[in-house]
């Protein structure tokens, strides 16, 4: 496919334009003359092109219109008017597929009404989309994306990395909406009831295994001034007891297990008198021993086996210690706390000691204060203001007065937080009027969900504080520190995953009787074989566009069967054999039937039928995916070529035959040939050589300029030398790093990247951090 | 009738009727546990709805009914209803025409299925601004607000494809939800059966006490109110669209508020969840004892299930065929392809049976729950190969508290809108509507 180098674009844009061509179909009609605004652009397509495309029945539209019967629309939309070709990227002056990519091409492809564009037409189009180019360059905008909910992935990873959660509870959420071919887009996820619902429960058990509570347990409090007897006083919050003094009373444990058994003690404020020892017995039997250093007040916690019913308490003040050794009263008991029944551990995952930093029940304001703001850093991924950390706090309070431990205040802050906007979106709090960098608090979170899928973690957050992060030397540095990190993987699953329809493969069903080698850890076997694939491409220095046709895969002992290759498939005797059950990377020697992407048995299965391939759905993927020329769908009067009854040899005359049809050649004369070059893969990736029937495989596809290729091998060097496909992997990953749909005004921040990938030799890496530097990631655009 | 009895079909084969039997006859553990109603109410038994939405339409040849004067005769794929027939309304020559291209190309399948209920023409779009009408469930649903722990249940069988497009240029949302609570906000489905028993009857500890109850609930009420708070303070900063994301969220809050406050249903029986289902079959088993404990418990009265996602890709191996539905569904009039897709039909309706036959073992004072419920069956298309949506398969099943009169068919003026046989229904529920959707004018006369 042919490309309009670089350097034919203008570099100013046309200030000056006369008025319509003297000979103008659409005489009298009149644009304004000033360039630099859309109208402009929209008028003169108006007065120049569209009659162009308009001008006689063999016009583009007569085609490819979406009112008309003989539909073969440009995109999805059918889109004809000047709003609807430049929003589908058909204006642009240097891509392929584009309006003016087609009329150069007409001669080669099949337009069958004879839509062939005159020289001068062709250059009048040129002058057009290349002067609207340098408008849209002269003014872009960066975008603006939409308030952005965490989908179920990001959902993991985060409680995953800020509470060590690894029961994945997202799994239960509803399914996310994907949009663009990612399900990472903000405008797509919504928030239903239901999904509400989920959050509150996964809140709710997260918060109480973070904490280490237990769901059963229940907290029993007892006022010392009610349960006491004995020697002593009732104070106004408390019993008294002075040296020597005791204070007894039962408890009744209603249910036999495992108990904590706290209590909350202090020396009044006008004590000078030295420090006091405690002893508490339960049933006769001393439990424990607390000394009390100085004037805080401290809580005793001890952990007793208790059968149900009644226990003796008893609390002792000095007990056992002889006149002058220092120890002295008063001492104030404020209350008892029986809480159980627990089992022998605390359950799996607790959070306790990275939460509770400090004594909440002895200081429950000043250390709930404490514990909140940290954990509130985390869990909102930037720190809480005033109001926001008042109302945390007094779920602190709300608990005491309940008569609750002051954790359990912090258990249902945690839960409040985990439910909050804040968590359940990642707010950018900007002017929505104006175009605002974003703070550096949301472009800590902007990288690691884009690199992590998960929260900036304590080093961003801290880069983001100090403002460092907002600098490009130190962006850049940490573009490199997380790309090292293992949670860049996120990036292969959910990127990698979507983009080569990795994540479908789970819902093959293939036919068991015809596929039986088929199963579970083949399937779980070449899902890996292409995540490892593409990580190498993204962690290793390599060009992108060798992912077309490296020689190397990765393999374990059951997949290599499978896929029939042996020792004399691999270059190098390195490689032990028989290879066992982990992956391993082995080079492939040049004629072994893999090496690239194309020859994956996840893509030849995710891309076929139960029982048979579907060369359209294959050659729908490689347009899809690789060149970003998504077909448009088929015509509603022209069913979909007939591959529901058995394959045989006749079913690519069929085909064939199909393709003459003007209204499915547009697409078909490319989909059909790409998806025939991979006809020596079955439906589940396997090598053939003959189809179902025995007749040898014809894995040859000849594209409508007469190009002829013979196998995916040929497929992928013609790939390699198109450049659609760097350009729409970089707009598939800045869809996905943004999480929006490319924009017209993106158009020339795609060319710019696109440019610079192509100069470092198609290093990923360094697309990743071109993005990352681009404005539409930096900057939050206006509303419009 | 437009429909033409086959009669050169050989009869229900012995084996066919033995694997309907045997799906009748099979008894999960719910049965167990039927709850008691208090007997002394003296108040009607409520009346419920269920949409049931079956994707990828039928061989019409074979789908239908003829009346006659000693009943229904029923077409082949609709034979395991048979013992059902009295129960069975027939309409014919209904037309979901907001679904019709209007010069939007193809993509019948999501256009159906988003004007399943809502009878809105969708706007076409793969990714931003979806946009349909509320769905007739949802009207009901909102009218339901307080007198039921849930509004209203969305379920369905599958959760829908987490990589590449659904149909035609229509985001996927469109193909898999038929509720829809506000014109951009499709109500995702719970699709496991477990996760459903324990949204209806787990959460709340029998044992607990007044305090502790009270206790609970008071915290609920401060989370709820502080995270309300968060919300309004966010709101003031945010963008039109952004707001539009947090309403959706505040709509949750709302209903959520709603859920938890609600006094706690006692269906003594409904104490384990089902176990992990082994095949599709069982799914759906279990999903219909689910629906009918949900209504027999009154947790809710207005049910939308989704047998599966629009052009569903599902295989079905129990019949021996193992290609996707929705790609023989394009049978090309290939004898062998259609037979298949009647096969599939039977199996649809012999689940379809397993639920009527449910509906109909819980007695309701002298009648039983399926004389008190409408099941109102559809597809997104008629003819799954030429993606037709005239004619559409519409079957209503129940009796919903005396206000239909099944055991009939009716056949009605070509392109006569569905949209007022969701007229009629609503009114029946006690929705005064009077115009519905794109094209609902009045109601569908003769149901009763």
């Amino acid at each position: 496919m042919r490309h309009i180098p670089s350097h034919l674009m203008p570099l100013l844009p046309l200030l000056v334009l006369t008025a319509c061509h003297p000979d103008d179909a659409n005489k009298g009609c009149t644009f304004p003359e000033e360039a630099a605004t859309l109208s402009h652009y929209a008028q003169r397509f108006e007065c120049e092109i569209y009659p162009l495309m308009t001008r006689n029945e063999n016009g583009c539209v007569a085609c490819h219109d979406a009112s008309s019967e003989r539909v073969m629309r440009m995109g999805s939309d059918g889109a004809t008017t000047f709003e609807q070709l430049r929003a589908g990227g058909f204006l642009n002056p240097t891509r392929g597929g584009t309006v003016l990519d087609r009329v150069q091409r007409s001669d080669t492809l099949q337009m069958p009404l004879g839509g062939q564009w005159s020289t001068e037409d062709i250059e009048r189009l040129r002058q057009f989309v290349e002067a609207l180019e340098s408008y849209s360059c002269s003014d872009p905008s960066p975008g603006r994306v939409t308030l952005h909910r965490l989908n179920r992935s990001e959902y993991d990873s985060t409680v995953r990395d800020i509470l060590n959660e690894t029961g994945s509870p997202a799994a239960d959420f509803p399914v996310d909406d994907s949009g663009n071919g990612f399900d990472n887009m903000a405008e797509v996820l919504s928030i239903s009831p239901l999904l509400v619902e989920k959050y509150w429960s996964a809140s709710d058990a997260m918060a109480t295994t973070a904490l280490g509570l237990w769901t059963d347990a229940q907290n029993i409090r007892l006022e010392a001034e009610a349960l006491g007897s004995g020697s002593g006083r009732e104070v106004e919050d408390g019993w008294l007891l002075q040296r020597d003094g005791t204070m007894e009373g039962l408890i009744i444990v209603p249910s036999p297990g495992e108990y904590t058994l706290r209590m909350r003690a202090y020396k009044p404020t006008d004590s000078v008198s030295s420090n006091p020892w405690i002893t508490v017995t339960l049933d006769g039997v001393t439990v424990g021993k607390q000394f009390y250093p100085d004037n805080n007040a401290v809580v005793f916690e001890v952990h007793q086996s208790l059968a149900s019913g009644n226990h003796a308490l008893k609390v002792a003040v000095c007990q056992d210690f002889i006149e002058g050794d220092g120890c002295a009263g008063p001492l104030v008991i404020d209350w008892f706390e029986l809480y159980g029944p627990l089992q022998e551990d605390p359950p799996d995952g607790t959070q306790r000691e990275e939460i509770l930093t400090c004594d909440i029940e002895a200081d429950p304001s000043a250390c709930g204060t404490q514990i909140l703001q940290s954990l509130a850093l985390k869990v909102w991924r930037r720190p809480p203001d005033t109001d926001e950390l008042s109302r945390l706090l007094a779920f602190v309070s709300l608990a005491q007065t309940q008569g609750e431990r002051a954790e359990v205040g912090i258990r249902l802050a945690l839960q409040c937080m985990l439910l909050s906007p804040h968590f359940i979106f990642r707010p950018e709090v900007t002017n929505p009027s104006a175009s605002t960098p974003i703070s550096g608090y949301a472009l800590a979170s902007r990288l690691s969900y884009f690199l992590w899928s998960s929260s900036p973690d304590a080093r961003l957050l801290s880069l983001a504080e100090t403002g460092a992060l907002l600098q490009k030397d130190t962006l850049l540095q940490e573009v490199d520190r997380m790309l090292a990190d293992p949670r860049a993987d996120a990036l292969v699953t959910n990127f990698g995953g979507q983009w080569l329809y990795l994540r479908n493969l789970e819902q093959v069903a293939a036919d068991q009787t015809l596929f039986p080698e088929y199963d579970d850890s083949i399937q779980a076997a070449m899902e890996q074989e292409t995540a490892l694939y593409f990580r190498a491409f993204l962690q290793e220095d390599r060009s992108f566009l060798d992912i077309l046709d490296a020689p190397f895969t990765y393999l374990n002992a059951s997949l290599a069967t499978y896929y029939d290759i042996a020792p004399d498939d691999i270059v190098g005797d390195n490689v032990p054999w028989p290879l066992g059950a982990e992956l391993v990377k082995v080079e492939l020697n040049a004629d072994a039937q893999r090496g690239g992407i194309l020859t994956h048995g996840s893509l030849q299965t995710v891309t076929s039928y139960p029982t048979r391939t579907s060369p359209v759905t294959r050659g729908k993927w490689v347009m899809e995916q690789l060149l970003c020329q998504a077909p448009a769908p088929p015509p509603t009067s022209f069913p979909p070529p007939d591959e529901s009854g058995s394959i045989d040899t006749s079913q690519r005359e069929q085909m064939e035959a199909h393709r003459s049809d003007p209204a499915c050649a547009g697409c078909h004369a490319y989909m059909d040939p790409i998806g025939f070059s991979m006809e020596n893969y079955n439906a589940v990736g396997q090598w053939r050589t003959e189809d179902d029937l025995g007749f040898p495989i014809d894995n040859s596809g000849v594209f409508p300029d007469g190009r002829i290729f013979h196998g995916v091998g040929e497929l992928s060097q013609i790939l390699k030398a198109d450049p659609a496909v760097p350009l729409c992997f970089t707009q598939q990953l800045f869809t996905y790093a943004l999480g929006r749909a490319p924009t017209p005004e993106d158009s020339c921040t795609l060319d710019t990247l696109n440019a610079r990938f192509r100069d470092s030799d198609y290093r990923i890496k360094q697309l990743v951090k071109e993005l990352v530097l681009s404005e539409p990631f930096r900057i939050q655009g206006a509303e419009k | 009738m437009s429909f033409q009895l086959n009669l050169r079909r050989p009869a229900l084969s012995r084996r066919t009727f033995l694997k309907g039997l045997g799906t009748l006859l099979a008894l999960p553990m719910l049965d167990a546990m039927i709850p008691t109603r208090g007997s002394a109410s003296t108040q009607p038994f409520p009346k419920r709805v269920l949409f049931y939405y079956v994707p990828n339409g039928f061989i019409m040849e074979e789908w239908g009914a003829l009346q006659s004067g000693v009943g229904l005769s029923l077409s082949r794929i609709l034979e395991p209803l048979t013992p059902f027939q009295s129960e069975l309304l027939f309409l014919s020559n209904l037309d979901n025409y907001p679904s019709s291209p209007q010069g939007e190309g193809p993509g019948q399948h999501a256009r159906g299925t988003g004007s399943f209920l809502t009878a809105h023409h969708i706007y076409k779009t793969s990714g931003t601004d979806i946009y349909n009408g509320v769905s007739l469930d949802q009207l009901l649903a909102e009218k339901m607000a307080g007198t039921t722990p849930f509004r209203s249940l969305e379920l369905g069988t599958e959760p829908g494809y987490s990589a590449g497009t659904c149909d035609s240029g229509y985001s996927c949302t469109y193909s898999q939800n038929i509720a829809w609570s506000g014109p951009s906000t499709p109500l995702s489905k719970e699709i496991s059966p477990q996760a459903l028993f324990n949204r209806l009857f787990a959460g709340t500890n029998a044992n607990e006490s007044e305090v502790q109850k009270q206790r609970r609930l008071l915290y609920q009420q401060s989370i709820l109110d502080s995270v309300s708070a968060d919300a309004a303070q966010l709101h003031q900063h945010l963008g039109t669209q952004d707001r539009q994301k947090l309403d959706e969220y505040l709509t949750g809050i709302r209903e959520l508020e709603q859920r938890l406050n609600a006094p706690p249903v006692s269906c003594s029986g409904a104490t384990q969840a089902p176990p992990k289902a082994v095949d599709r079959q069982e799914l759906i088993r279990q999903m219909s004892d689910l629906m009918t404990l949900a209504f027999q418990c009154d947790m809710t009265r207005i049910i939308t299930f989704m047998f599966a996602n629009a052009a569903s890709h599902q295989t079905f191996p129990w019949l021996g065929i193992n290609d996707y539905h929705h790609v023989i569904s394009h049978h090309m009039d290939d004898p062998d392809t259609i037979e298949k897709l009647v096969q599939i039909g039977i199996w649809e309706m012999s689940m379809v049976a397993y639920l009527l036959q449910k509906l109909q073992s819980v007695q309701e004072g002298e009648g039983t729950l399926l004389d008190n419920t409408l099941v109102y069956f559809s597809s997104e298309i008629a003819d799954g190969n030429a993606h037709t949506y005239t004619n559409m398969p519409v079957m209503l099943a129940g009796r919903m508290g005396g206000t239909i009169q099944p055991g009939r068919c009716l056949e009605y003026a070509a392109g006569t809108p569905i949209a007022n046989l969701l007229i009629a229904l609503a009114q029946r529920m006690e929705l005064p509507l009077t115009t519905f959707g794109d094209d609902g004018v009045s109601p569908l006369d003769g149901l009763s």
